[in-house]
């Protein structure tokens, strides 16, 4: 078998040296040099480093390359404004970056360059016995580093191992078997650790309004870290991502209005109801883009150059749009939304004494339970689409608190609680997406003159209208299934825990 | 896998410069290649610059276990391209298989060990009818057969064809093709066009008369090396096209390559 090794060279050992010094009977002559500019990339939270993998690209000749470890998983020839996986030709590739990065883009985050001297080592027989590389590169402290990596031919470890011990006597350093991770390292790439949500550093006793206040802050904190993202227009998850946060300060607020001052309320409510709606458009737009391969498969081939005329509008419109949101962003306007929140958050208008927090997440845990508990029992199958809507924001409201408070309950009674209600909850969030999709695109037909577009449109509306239907029906089996007694017991069980029985 | 063998009864018919010639063009098909020397001369080695192994009688332990035969395997400079060299005690195997029972599947039974590695194995093949070489018959897809157009060749071909019937080896392996043809010689002419009206598989291609093949051994490479746009190199690819198209080798590779 073949035995790869690498070797770092002290400064004062250069190419030169290296080869006057081979053992007797070798020569080596050299074969290529380049010159190498590689650029890392990733999403914006570094999800492919962080999971000790590597996206690659290779200046040189356009290529992308997945690397793991030494392995290199696939590759394809592409130019550098590819940032999304679906754009990729390679079947295989595209697998790989959709598992690591679902509809996240990757883009540039760091580009190193160094030299590579290629050799051939040969017996003297004139046959090449070992190869040699010879990498140059700027470290991270500057230091030009040197690092010679030696790769014998099948049946020739021997001749290697000798020119190993030549390369020891001359002061070389062996090192690992270098990766393109650890070369990269060299030149300096730092992969940031995992971002987690900081704590809200929460306390059964502290007094509400000052928590809620504090969590609010917080999040909005975090709505706020999207809009960079959401500026530069990378992908749609920064949007995304800021809304989500917006509407779970929303629901803080919404849930606790009676701990906290009037006036705080109504400003945050306003301020933050404000702030998510202007991109409300923005945000449906997107999800139809996203969805858009796969429209194109519901329809008829006779409907869909209709349909590809009316992304091309929808692209069009989606500018328009993520323009109006970016200056809506950078005005005067969003930066005193900003100022108000601060304001209503910093006021000295909260009391030092109020309820504690522990008692009213129980509280509003129970409350909201028990409305879910209500509703499920009152639905019927001719009920509205509304009375569902209403149904899984009262779910999305016990999902919030129970996501946002864990701080204050034990992690196993949490876990199966939220587990029991998943199903429902994902039943009722693709119910609701088929929902806004098929009015989206009903109202957007609506306003279209082309007449192929529109047809194109409104069958795709008709699709997602009979898709809708039937996730009712999967909503009502789900609901059949439900079993609030038994969730009832799961809600108790994790209030319960931790107080004397 | 398959398994091509250059092999002839008669010697310097350029049994080893097509051996040579052909691993290496399949390599540069990209086929994961395999070239044993199994002619204890060494001269296939030779021109890829390859050194016997040092064992002494490493060959008596050939048709033991495939460990030994894989630890000599050597890379050759060229990608995909692999040499288990010549070995001085390779003069040795008629009697080595003669002692072993006589078998014919030995070789076939241990060339069965290394297969995964390799997309072809290509045999250079020491000259005569031994014990060796229905070993070769038994273990080869295919045993190309070179020939000069020449009356003593004609007459070992015969006697080959002969063999074959008698020991019931399927003539449908043999591949046989000129070698050193020289068109200003009516000889050459009239036995090529005599032996291609008696027997219907000789190949299409043919290797001229070349100072470029005799050349190989002062290179030490194959003729692409140092003479790319000569004839007989672009007959030697030709023909190892022509041989690998004939057992469906590599079919994947071809058309990438006429991509």
């Amino acid at each position: 078998m073949t035995l790869t090794c690498s070797w770092q060279l002290p400064t004062s050992l250069n190419r030169d040296t290296v080869l006057s010094a081979l053992p007797s009977g070798m020569t080596a002559a050299p074969k290529s040099t380049q010159e190498v500019r590689v650029s890392v990339l990733d999403d914006d939270q570094w999800h492919i480093c962080q999971r000790g993998d590597l996206l690659l690209y290779n200046h040189q000749d356009s290529r992308l390359e997945l690397w793991q470890q030494q392995q290199r998983l696939a590759q394809e020839t592409r130019p550098l404004t590819i940032r999304f996986h679906w754009q990729l030709n390679d079947p295989a590739l595209a697998k790989l970056l959709q598992a690591r990065l679902g509809v996240r883009a990757f883009t540039e985050k760091f580009t190193s360059e160094w030299q590579q001297h290629h050799l051939s080592v040969y017996n003297s027989d004139d046959k090449i016995i070992v190869r040699l590389t010879f990498t140059t590169l700027n470290s991270v402290s500057r230091e030009l580093l040197s690092l010679l990596t030696i790769q014998p031919l099948r049946g020739y470890a021997k001749e290697a191992r000798q020119l190993c011990r030549s390369l020891k006597k001359l002061g070389a350093t062996p090192c690992d078997q270098l990766t393109p991770l650890q070369l990269l390292t060299l030149s300096g790439l730092n992969v940031p650790l995992p971002r987690h949500r900081p704590p809200f550093n929460l306390h059964d006793d502290e007094v509400t309004a000052v928590a809620i206040m504090r969590m609010v802050g917080q999040i909005v904190e975090q709505a706020r870290a999207q809009e960079e993202g959401l500026i530069a227009d990378i992908d749609s998850e920064f949007l995304h991502q800021y809304r989500v946060q917006l509407r779970k300060a929303r629901s803080l607020v919404s849930l606790f209005k009676k701990d906290l001052p009037e006036p705080a309320f109504h400003q945050l409510k306003s301020s933050l109801k404000e702030l998510s709606q202007h991109t409300n458009l923005l945000r449906d737009l997107d999800v139809f883009l996203l969805d858009h391969d796969h429209y194109l498969t519901m329809l008829p081939e006779s409907l869909r150059p209709g349909l590809e005329q009316a992304c091309r509008h929808i692209h069009r419109l989606r500018k328009r749009t993520w323009q109006k949101v970016i200056t809506a962003l950078d005005s005067a306007d969003h930066r005193d939304k900003m100022d108000e929140i601060n304001q209503a958050m910093t006021a000295p208008r909260l009391q030092p004494r109020g309820k504690k927090l522990k008692q009213r997440v129980d509280h509003h845990i129970v409350r909201q339970h028990r409305h879910i508990c209500t509703s499920v029992s009152t639905l019927s199958t001719s009920c509205s689409d509304d009375a569902i809507h209403q149904l899984r924001i009262e779910c999305k409201k016990l999902r919030y608190l129970l996501e946002l408070f864990a701080e204050l309950y034990p992690r196993k009674p949490l876990k199966v609680l939220t587990r029991e209600l998943k199903a429902l909850q994902e039943t009722l969030g693709r119910f609701n997406d088929f929902t806004v999709q098929h009015q989206f695109l009903h109202q957007l037909a609506g306003e279209l003159r082309d007449s192929d577009q529109k047809s194109s449109l409104n069958a795709l509306s008709a699709l997602l209208y009979q898709a809708q239907k039937q996730e009712k029906k999967q909503v009502f089996s789900i609901l059949s299934t439900f079993d609030c007694d038994e969730t009832t017991s799961r809600v108790h069980q994790l209030l319960a825990y931790g107080e004397p029985s | 896998m398959k398994t091509i063998a250059c092999y002839s009864i008669k010697g310097g018919v350029g049994k080893t410069a097509s051996a040579v010639n052909f691993a290496y063009w399949a390599a540069q098909e990209g086929l994961r290649t395999l070239l044993v020397d199994l002619d204890s001369q060494g001269a296939s080695s030779f021109y890829f610059r390859v050194r016997n192994p040092e064992p002494k009688n490493w060959g008596k332990r050939f048709f033991d276990s495939a460990h030994p035969l894989v630890k000599q395997i050597k890379e050759s400079d060229y990608d995909h391209l692999d040499i288990l060299p010549a070995h001085e005690s390779f003069r040795n195997f008629d009697s080595l298989l003669h002692q072993q029972g006589g078998k014919h599947n030995q070789l076939k039974k241990i060339l069965r060990a290394v297969k995964s590695g390799y997309d072809v194995i290509i045999l250079d093949c020491p000259p005569s009818i031994s014990f060796l070489a229905e070993n070769v018959f038994a273990a080869a897809d295919a045993v190309a057969v070179p020939l000069i157009p020449t009356t003593l060749s004609q007459r070992t071909f015969d006697q080959l064809l002969a063999f074959f019937d008698q020991n019931n080896y399927p003539q449908a392996k043999l591949r046989p093709f000129f070698t050193m043809a020289d068109g200003r010689k009516q000889l050459h002419l009239d036995t090529a066009a005599a032996l291609r009206k008696r027997y219907k598989f000789f190949l299409k291609n043919a290797i001229p008369h070349s100072t470029y093949v005799e050349k190989m051994g002062v290179h030490r490479t194959p003729i692409d090396l140092f003479a790319h746009a000569s004839r007989a190199n672009s007959c030697y690819r030709a023909l190892w096209r022509e041989i690998s198209d004939s057992v469906a080798l590599g079919e994947d590779n071809h058309s990438k390559q006429g991509e």
